[in-house]
């Protein structure tokens, strides 16, 4: 019996511990999704190979995207996209630099969902710019998902919508992330 | 009788440029398979091209829609929560890899792939992300097919 109470403790601890101990987690198949809204027709695209890496211990968060790496239904909006609006040929990455700032109030070795106060700096098309934003920190079965939703302003990062378009093209552009991590063995 | 015939000539390049304007507005992009490659590179020496030399190798590989076709040993094979397939291809003992997202079109098989087989794969080349995390340098690309497979030699 005794024995039985010491492999249950052990468990609960090194079940809890697993995710708790580990500093680093990251993934490189984060999913990035944008999308406008506009009069003429709604815009939107993913990227399927976001990087991204968490510290748990600082609350450190660190992504980047290769801009050519979002697919569009349309060619031609693909195009569009990578040689006149976000010019990807001289501004291949975006990044986005940040910190959990709620950090602390997470508690990464237990299940559960929690909100993630996030604000860092987000670079793109050369330009950056501060943001804060409010994610979600999902810890199931030993995994942590990190998901958030905000807004930017293509202006913000002097991003030119061509004059012929102006009415037709939203300035405002929701930008989603789903990040599944791994630990990061080092 | 005149006027007739350049109100006709008028309509048919009005119309010729309508159609051409909805084709291309709507026109889906090249598929994978059919699309030839620019180049032809080892996993290997690609990652070490751009290891070597980025700003040189980013010139090489510049544009859009460049396809390349990438030999390398199978490393991994990763099914995300959306059933994307991407395939790691490199050296097992570096966090250094080539990241093949395959197209969606071509799924078939890909999860028949062997860890440590050769697999040759062709796609569209997105860029060089260099090691700034502590987590391997990986060359990019998206739309890909695996056009071949065989055991390692190793």
């Amino acid at each position: 019996m005794n024995q039985r109470k010491i492999v249950l403790v052990f468990l609960i601890f090194f079940g809890t511990y697993s995710v708790d101990a580990q500093v680093r987690f990251f993934t490189k198949s984060g999913v990035i999704r944008f999308y406008s809204k506009a009069p003429l027709e709604s815009i939107e695209a993913v990227n399927k190979s976001g990087t991204c890496v968490l510290d748990t211990k600082s609350g450190l968060v660190q992504f980047s995207i290769l801009m050519r790496g979002f697919e569009f239904k349309k060619a031609l909006m693909q195009e569009h996209f990578n040689e006149n609006y976000v010019e990807s040929n001289k501004f291949p990455k975006a990044e986005f630099k940040g910190q959990v700032l709620n950090n602390p109030t997470i508690n990464y070795g237990k299940e559960g969902s929690y909100i993630a106060n996030v604000k860092g700096r987000l670079s793109i098309h050369g330009e950056t710019k501060e943001i804060e934003t409010k994610g979600t920190v999902l810890i199931t079965g030993g995994k942590i998902t990190i998901n958030a939703d905000f807004n930017i302003l293509l202006s913000d990062y002097k991003i030119e919508i061509p004059s012929l378009v102006k009415d037709k093209v939203s300035n405002s552009v929701k930008i989603s992330t789903s990040c599944p991590l791994d630990i990061l063995k080092s | 009788m005149k006027r007739i015939y350049w109100i006709g000539v008028l309509v048919l390049i009005l119309l010729t440029a309508g159609i051409f304007v909805y084709t291309e507005y709507n026109r889906k992009r090249a598929d994978s398979y059919s699309l030839k490659p620019l180049f032809k590179a080892t996993a290997l020496d690609l990652l070490k091209e751009f290891s070597d030399n980025e700003q040189q190798a980013n010139l090489k590989y510049a544009g859009q829609n460049i396809i390349i076709e990438v030999t390398g040993m199978v490393k991994e094979v990763i099914k995300n929560e959306q059933g994307n397939y991407t395939i790691i291809m490199g050296d097992t003992s570096s966090l250094s890899s080539v990241r093949c997202s395959i197209d969606t079109l071509y799924t078939s098989g890909v999860n028949n792939l062997q860890i440590g087989s050769i697999a040759t794969i062709k796609g569209n080349f997105n860029g060089y992300k260099a090691d700034e995390m502590g987590i391997g340098a990986d060359v990019e690309f998206n739309f890909c097919v695996v056009t071949s497979q065989a055991p390692s030699s190793k």
